[in-house]
């Protein structure tokens, strides 16, 4: 993986803004589009996003995540302030809503950090209906009401599952990170 | 809003009960009543806060991936060059404003070498006795009240390479821009045009400081022709534009910044 970007707009880095966009662009891109009505509402989406992380950037740490990730965290936390303000939510975007998640070495190169490969991992062991649950939750960006009724589940159980997946992951992630920790220690000594 | 449900099995300790209210709290599905409790097990246990954040990076995390397994969608070119405009306008124009320690650091080091070529300039002029008389055909001196920012690149290509700077004067309301590097415009296809961002202005709408054109790839030195009053300019930019310039830039190709020392 290349260096992280973030670094640099924390030391206002005049290049490090192109550079942000031609990494990130496209997961923003993806991201805005998920959550906005039209294309010229992401626009201003991914610019309220942009704003952010920049105040945002000096918060990184790259010893307990990858950098896609803190971004996503990042614009996800973005768009569901914007959009709560909001009479009326935007429909979600139209997505694959293919039951099988893909395995990592399906997903392009650049986009292969340790936490996607560890995340997929994770999520293809899941049990079906809790799998299911947390992607249309956080890929497709359904409520938790919207998944009870496209799968006709009880909404306690679709919490259930999504609270549970979501623990599974973290302590996945966790190790990668405490993993990562230790590496860096003995790389410092 | 409903509770989890609960299997047989599912009698889980308070430790338990904590991280599943935080994979909650991340989620954005607590209840009022979850939302409470989860507010009373923090306040027992002030370190379990990290574990929030961990669950936050997992909701990252997981986005991310879920995503990029189906290919991620491609921003539009066009929207790449906006957002991307206007997020340089907008940082040097903070930067400007809170004259933030990086921003120091780089124009210390440009002004060093400004700074340098200009004494060996002033040296060049007195030897071969053009100084006084350049001084006395203007009519003028310097002005003692000169602003200088010095240029740092934008996000369009063309202002890569450049260095020089920016001096204006507002007990003069005049000023020049010096450019060393900045590629050659077709004048019928384009034209480079400088903005003022002055603080008696909306940022939304600089003070239109002129267009002009580069037509050799060495050092310039352009007059600013500004068409409005600056009283307390903060940023100076240049765009390119289409021929003639216009009267509100899109901002989609700016070239270069130079942010005004607080």
């Amino acid at each position: 993986m290349p260096d992280p970007v973030l670094p640099r707009i924390a030391r206002s880095d005049p290049r490090a803004t192109q550079d942000l966009l031609d990494r990130y662009g496209s997961l923003l891109w993806s991201i805005a589009r998920r959550f906005a009505t039209d294309p010229a509402d992401a626009e201003d989406a991914v610019q309220d996003i942009l704003l952010d992380l920049w105040t945002k950037a000096d918060r990184f740490d790259p010893s307990v995540g990858a950098e896609a990730s803190f971004i996503t965290m990042v614009a996800r936390r973005k768009l569901i302030d914007r959009y709560r303000r909001r009479a009326a939510r935007p429909q979600p975007q139209a997505l694959d809503e293919a039951l099988d998640v893909p395995a990592p070495e399906a997903v392009a190169t650049a986009d292969r950090t340790e936490d996607v490969t560890r995340v997929l991992d994770v999520m293809r062991e899941l049990p079906g209906e809790r799998r299911r649950v947390l992607d249309l939750a956080l890929r497709v960006g359904l409520t938790h009401d919207e998944i009870a009724s496209k799968l006709g589940l009880a909404l306690g159980t679709v919490k259930s599952h999504a609270r549970r997946g979501l623990m599974q992951i973290r302590e996945a992630l966790a190790r990668v990170a405490t993993a990562g920790a230790t590496v860096a220690r003995k790389g410092d000594a | 809003m409903s509770t989890p449900r609960r299997e047989p099995e599912d009698v889980i300790g308070p430790e338990d009960r904590l991280m599943e209210l935080l994979a909650g709290r991340a989620l954005g599905d607590l209840t009022a009543g979850e939302a409470s409790e989860l507010e009373r097990l923090l306040a027992a246990t002030p370190a379990a806060s990290a574990d929030l954040d961990d669950f936050e990076r997992a909701v990252g995390a997981t986005t991310h991936a879920l995503l990029a397994a189906r290919g991620l969608q491609p921003m539009p070119a066009d929207v790449k060059a906006r957002v991307g405009a206007r997020l340089q306008a907008h940082v040097a124009s903070e930067a400007a404003r809170a004259g933030s320690p990086a921003r120091r650091i780089e124009r210390g080091s440009s002004r060093s070498q400004v700074g340098w070529w200009l004494a060996a300039a002033a040296l060049v002029l007195a030897v071969v006795g053009w100084w006084p008389r350049l001084v006395a055909q203007r009519g003028d001196v310097e002005p003692a009240d000169w602003i200088v920012a010095q240029w740092s690149p934008g996000p369009d290509p063309l202002g890569a390479s450049v260095s020089g700077e920016v001096r204006w004067s507002n007990a003069t309301q005049s000023g020049r821009m010096t450019f060393t590097g900045l590629a050659p415009n077709d004048p019928k296809q384009a034209q480079y045009q400088l903005w003022v961002f002055d603080k008696a202005q909306s940022e939304a709408t600089p003070v239109d400081g002129g267009v002009f054109d580069v037509d050799s790839s060495g050092s310039v030195t352009i007059p600013i022709d500004a068409k409005l009053k600056v009283d307390s300019p903060y940023l100076f930019a240049i765009t390119v534009e289409k021929p003639g310039g216009v009267v509100v830039s899109s901002r989609e190709r700016l070239a270069l910044v130079a942010p005004v020392k607080a």
